[in-house]
């Protein structure tokens, strides 16, 4: 991003400042609600990032990277992964197969419950991560 | 009733119809067009025309992530793709008759195939004559997972391992683009970068994670660069003083108030 081109969108930068918090707020409502609606953690994670590439696309990717920096996304992107594999290998100590919830919490409704939240959530942390840091190695070669 | 349901099970064929040929429309002519820039906005629209299919067939839960991720991201990712190559696709020089044989053939195979499937919504289709699987998901999955929404059911608990693969994949794909690209920025000699400062041959201003940190401490990157002298400014020493003045005082909320203090672009 010029910073000549940034002089130019002052309307885009006001407008995008008064709906990243609602970009954001829908994402998150689309994660936690995707049990009873339309959603899950992969839509949830597109749209969570989408706030931060509409930031990055109005106001230059190097203040973006100020507020998330690359080595965050890295950590954040292993850690979804890590969440996901880590709640099978955990209901695998606690008695059952891989990726078998039930056994998670002492109610079977409960650890099912318990396990496609942490897995959503990974999911969604994995997805948001590796969109924005596509984004961000995208856009920072100059040609 | 029965002509009420008729004429909308009617309408929704000739949506489905009309959206369809939208589709092969839209892939003629991006098969057609020079223009890149052109071509993938048309694939943005080809994703928006199949989410609306997608809702149509009442496959919400599909159509959210077309929409999410064929006609916002890949658009997004794809122009960024662009903008390290040409707007304009290269003339082909030579014509290869045996590579367009072969891919009518395959093409030819792929449709002969396509013929022995049942139709959408065909009583002889797998889903219609092995029903109990469905009926599993559809009458029993509420009570043995306690989710109300079918198809999170099945993609996190079911097939648990297929969303952990899927995951996984998404990973791969960012660790790809990392090994191949990387988070550098490069600036050719005598180019602009975002400050609106001109860069030395010897020393190109790499955004690696090493000066990440430089960018984390506050607003004074590129004076900092100015001052360990890798980056020389086309304006004169006042007007650099200027500059680093008023990049003192400035803050994210000034910025949006006052963009031209930010920049140095204004003289």
């Amino acid at each position: 991003m010029m910073q000549k081109h940034q002089q130019r969108h002052e309307v885009l930068q006001v407008i995008s400042k008064l709906l990243i918090p609602f970009i954001l707020l829908f994402a998150l409502y689309v994660q936690f609600h995707g049990d009873f609606g339309p959603g899950g953690g992969f839509q949830a994670g597109v749209i969570f990032a989408s706030a931060f590439i509409l930031h990055g696309l109005i106001f230059g990717v190097t203040k973006t990277r100020k507020v998330l920096p690359a080595q965050a996304l890295k950590t954040g992107m292993a850690l979804g992964v890590l969440l996901y594999a880590g709640t099978g290998v955990a209901s695998l100590f606690l008695g059952g197969n891989f990726l078998d919830y039930s056994v998670l919490a002492h109610d079977p409704l409960h650890g099912q419950h318990w396990g496609i939240f942490t897995i959503e959530l990974g999911v969604g942390l994995t997805v948001t991560c590796v969109m924005i840091i596509m984004f961000y190695s995208f856009s920072l070669r100059v040609r | 009733m029965i002509d009420i349901n008729l004429s909308s099970a009617l309408i929704e064929q000739i949506t489905i119809m009309t959206l369809l040929s939208f589709l092969v429309v839209i892939v003629f002519a991006i098969i057609w067009l020079k223009d890149l820039f052109a071509a993938v906005i048309l694939l943005g629209v080809y994703s928006l025309c199949a989410a609306a299919i997608f809702v149509v067939m009442d496959a919400v839960d599909v159509a959210f992530t077309e929409a999410a991720v064929g006609a916002g991201i890949s658009t997004i990712l794809l122009l960024g793709a662009l903008s390290l190559t040409e707007h304009e696709q290269k003339p082909q020089q030579h014509k290869n008759f045996v590579a367009i044989i072969i891919v009518i053939f395959t093409g030819s195979l792929l449709i002969y195939g396509t013929l022995d499937l049942p139709y959408y919504g065909s009583a002889i289709s797998a889903a219609n004559t092995h029903p109990e699987l469905a009926e599993r998901f559809i009458f029993r999955s509420e009570a043995e997972t306690g989710i109300p929404n079918i198809v999170t059911s099945v993609l996190a608990s079911y097939r648990g391992y297929d969303t952990l693969g899927e995951t996984a994949v998404v990973f791969t794909a960012a660790v790809a683009v990392l090994a191949l690209i990387g988070l550098r920025r490069i600036y050719r000699e005598g180019e602009e970068n975002e400050f609106g400062l001109t860069v030395n041959n010897d020393a190109n201003y790499r955004a690696t994670d090493q000066n990440e940190e430089n960018i984390k401490q506050d607003d004074e990157t590129d004076i900092k660069f100015r001052e360990d002298g890798s980056v020389k400014t086309k304006y004169d020493n006042a007007n650099q003083k200027e500059l680093a003045n008023n990049q003192d005082h400035t803050t994210d909320e000034s910025t949006a108030k006052n963009p031209n203090k930010n920049g140095g672009t204004d003289t």
